[in-house]
């Protein structure tokens, strides 16, 4: 039954998502970011792309606004990248989720993300892409460390 | 009479015999299977993800529907039920129904430790340990449908594969009892003795205790009693054997059925899974009897068969 019913859960979240997109952006317009409708759309559409390519489900709001949330403030993310820059971190966070075999909680991995984003990265998404897995341990134990100073 | 077990849950077995849903049908339960499919999640992520791997959600997902079978079953409910039940509830009352059906199966479990001979039988005895284990590691919440136990013992009438989770490892424990049953009608040291006679290495081989009793106890019955001796001699195989061949493969089979009710009661065997059993396995032998013209010795673990 899976087989049909992951797609059908997928489609079925489309709503809810688009709705908590929305609401995002009260938050990021105050760092000179928002979401069109077209590209709230847009995001969903690559979010399912995303999730099938990983094989992956997703229940509830999704990750993309907590990822909306922590790298928002980021001073590496502009107006122009911004959608453009939400789904690839949307595609890394999945693939990372994989490789780290779900070691990391959600919230865990999304600050091991945003530290070397705005850390080593300097806001480099291919730096990001190039991230290991003992790359992303580090970094989210980074905070101990006091390796990282940008952590919110 | 009927076990309590058997009183509260009826025979499980039966209740997995039903037309599959349609692909409409099963459109309409997957929209309704999605808020169970989320609270399982958050329960097996703890609240930590939003997301699983394919094969991950695949077994939450087993195993609600599962645990929503297996509560329609009890109920006698047909599967098409949950089309429009309100399944939340349903499906919390399916959990403590299945926790109920958990304890219930451990007191069995206790029960076959207590009353089970395994006659040196290293399979037998790991596999009982290793459902144990399973009383530890099975998860009734999250992962109803999985038996996490190693099952290496082979019974005589395997438990149908539609069976799952603890409802498996319970209709096993039934069947094990069921042949352990017959066996304590015998002295121990005949049951060994024909043991050997079977599989001089029966200890350490994957072999099944109760088929040869099972075989020669209805051969009795054919041969016109002396159960108690469990021990056919290779002239006696040899004209139980030409008596069925004589008859039709159903007059055949149909003359074994009744001659394993017969031995049912020279052993004072009253309950009537051990006589379903027995009935079962004795028309299974014809087959075997059938292979090749020294069958019989073998199938009665003859006397001097060589």
């Amino acid at each position: 039954m899976e087989d049909s019913l992951f797609p059908a859960l997928r489609q079925a979240q489309k709503t809810a998502m688009a709705e908590t997109l929305r609401k995002t952006n009260r938050l990021s317009e105050k760092y000179g970011l928002s979401l069109s409708e077209a590209q709230i759309t847009g995001l969903i559409e690559a979010r399912i792309t995303s999730l099938v390519d990983t094989g992956r489900v997703e229940t509830g709001e999704g990750i993309l606004p907590k990822l909306i949330y922590a790298f928002c403030d980021s001073p590496y993310l502009f107006r122009d990248e911004y959608c453009q820059t939400l789904a690839t971190l949307q595609d890394l966070f999945y693939a990372f989720r994989n490789e780290l075999e779900d070691a990391l909680a959600d919230d865990e991995l999304i600050l091991a993300m945003q530290r070397l984003y705005n850390g080593p990265g300097q806001g480099s998404l291919e730096y990001l892409e190039n991230a290991t897995v003992s790359d992303l341990y580090r970094a989210w134990q980074g905070e101990e460390e006091g390796d990282y100073e940008d952590d919110d | 009479m009927k076990t309590m077990i058997e009183q509260i849950f009826p025979d499980m077995e039966m209740k997995v015999q039903e037309a599959p849903l349609s692909g409409e049908d099963k459109a309409v339960l997957q929209q309704k299977l999605f808020p169970l499919l989320e609270r399982q999640f958050r329960l097996k992520t703890q609240g930590d993800r939003t997301s699983l791997r394919e094969e991950e959600a695949a077994e939450l997902l087993d195993s609600i529907f599962f645990t929503l079978q297996f509560e329609t079953s009890r109920r006698g409910f047909p599967l098409r039920t949950l089309l429009t039940a309100d399944l939340a509830p349903l499906f919390s009352a399916a959990q403590q129904s299945l926790q109920q059906y958990l304890t219930h199966t451990e007191q069995l479990y206790r029960r076959v430790m207590a009353e089970a001979n395994d006659f040196g039988s290293i399979s037998l005895r790991d596999t009982l340990n290793g459902i144990d284990i399973f009383f530890r590691k099975y998860d009734y919440r999250i992962y109803a449908h999985l038996i996490p136990a190693d099952i290496d013992y082979q019974l005589c009438l395997p438990v149908p594969d539609e069976l799952r989770g603890v409802v498996f490892i319970r209709e096993y424990l039934l069947r094990l009892l069921t042949e352990n049953t017959l066996l304590t009608r015998y002295s121990p040291s005949r049951v060994a003795a024909l043991l050997n006679r079977f599989s001089p290495d029966y200890r350490g081989l994957l072999v099944n205790l109760y088929e040869p009793v099972a075989a020669v106890t209805v051969g009795h019955a054919l041969s016109g009693g002396g159960e108690t001796l469990l021990e056919l001699t290779g002239t006696q195989s040899a004209q139980i054997a030409q008596r069925l061949f004589s008859l039709s493969p159903a007059g055949a089979k149909h003359l074994l059925a009744s001659s394993a009710r017969e031995a049912c009661e020279h052993l004072a065997l009253t309950d009537p899974l051990s006589v379903r059993y027995l009935v079962r396995t004795a028309v299974e032998l014809y087959p075997r009897l059938t292979a090749g013209p020294q069958s019989a010795a073998g199938v009665f673990s003859a006397v001097g068969k060589a």
